[in-house]
């Protein structure tokens, strides 16, 4: 099973279940995966389960305790996915991509993959921009309006203006969903922001020097 | 397991931030309690009125600051009122975007509020030059 997760306001993956046990996912983490018709909370989706309570993470270590018996076990358990594929497969050529949820069948899963058929908008293969549309709450970009009117008033510097129009930048395009815009926005905040205390800061120490009684 | 690490990874960055904060603003406290900025010996120029001759929104604010130490308020208002409100909104949105609080940050960052802390800063600089 692939599995998208969204961390740290971008999506990553895809990750096997296994994968996902040295990744920061907890229960309200979003997960996407192929089948679901949009993102959900770690904590919400039975098959992540194994994940919070233990099991996957007891299972692994018996696994590496006992690796060869453990093979055996997992061509068993391979072959009875690939018959819950064959049965599950007829389902898919009569177009009902949700019911897929279960299916292993990997050629078919790379061409709805490329053709995105199943995939819901936030879909790990497209861009940031399209990809924020189908998470149903996302995280703000930091838009640093706090440093920018704290430079404004203790840096004497004008360029904290100019940071401060663009943290409203990073607020306005998060209202509208433009998530790639606002994390652009909010980049640009920062740095300007950095720029205005390098600004501000080394003429107040100058010319405080030069011209301070 | 995962969860719980992490929340205490994110707990204890938050209690160091705070520290250092408390740090910063009693060392800024304590030297302008002592210093007068009006008064002879070192202090720091804005080099914006330095350069232009108009004053920059925080023009002001060390002598504001240093009065409302002692406790005289009406005198520290005279020389940048503005600041009153700036500093405490500011030092709020930068402790709840360190916090890193989603509720809080929903509210905050929305639109409104930005857009309505934008225009004051500006109409306030814009304003005391004109007056």
């Amino acid at each position: 099973m692939k599995i998208w997760i969204y961390v740290d306001g971008r999506q990553q993956g895809p990750f096997t279940l296994e994968q996902l046990l040295d990744q920061p996912v907890d229960e309200n983490t979003k997960v996407w995966y192929e089948g679901l018709p949009k993102w959900y909370p770690a904590g919400y989706l039975d098959e992540l389960k194994p994940l919070f309570d233990g099991s996957l993470a007891r299972r692994l270590a018996q696994e590496q305790a006992n690796p060869s018996a453990d093979a055996a076990v997992r061509v068993d358990s391979a072959d009875a996915v690939r018959t819950e594929a064959d049965d599950e497969e007829v389902i898919i050529t009569e177009d009902d991509c949700q019911s897929s949820a279960g299916y292993d069948d990997r050629e078919a899963r790379q061409e709805n993959v490329a053709g995105g058929i199943c995939a819901p908008a936030g879909y790990g293969m497209q861009s940031p921009a399209d990809g924020s549309a189908g998470m149903t709450e996302e995280k703000c970009p930091p838009t640093y309006i706090g440093w920018s009117v704290f430079l404004a008033f203790c840096c004497c510097s004008p360029v904290s203006v100019a940071a401060l129009a663009a943290s409203v930048c990073v607020s306005v395009f998060h209202n509208r969903h433009q998530a790639a815009r606002a994390r652009k926005a909010s980049e640009i905040a920062v740095w300007l922001v950095m720029i205005s205390f390098a600004l501000g800061m080394i003429p107040v120490v100058l010319m405080s020097a030069f011209f301070g009684e | 397991m995962i969860p719980d690490n992490q929340t205490k990874r994110q707990h204890t960055r938050t209690v160091t931030k705070a520290a250092v904060a408390v740090l910063v603003l009693s060392c800024v406290a304590a030297y302008y309690y002592l210093v007068d900025p009006s008064g002879a010996g070192f202090s720091f120029k804005c080099p914006f009125r330095l350069m232009t001759g108009y004053d920059c929104p925080g023009c002001g604010i060390q002598r504001a600051l240093h009065s409302l130490l002692h406790g005289r308020v009406a005198e520290a208002w005279h020389y940048n009122a503005f600041a009153f409100f700036a500093i405490p909104v500011a030092l709020l949105y930068i402790a709840a975007e360190a916090s890193g609080c989603r509720r809080l940050n929903a509210v905050l960052q929305h639109p409104v509020p930005v857009i309505a802390v934008f225009l004051g800063v500006v109409a306030w600089w814009i304003g005391r030059n004109l007056i």
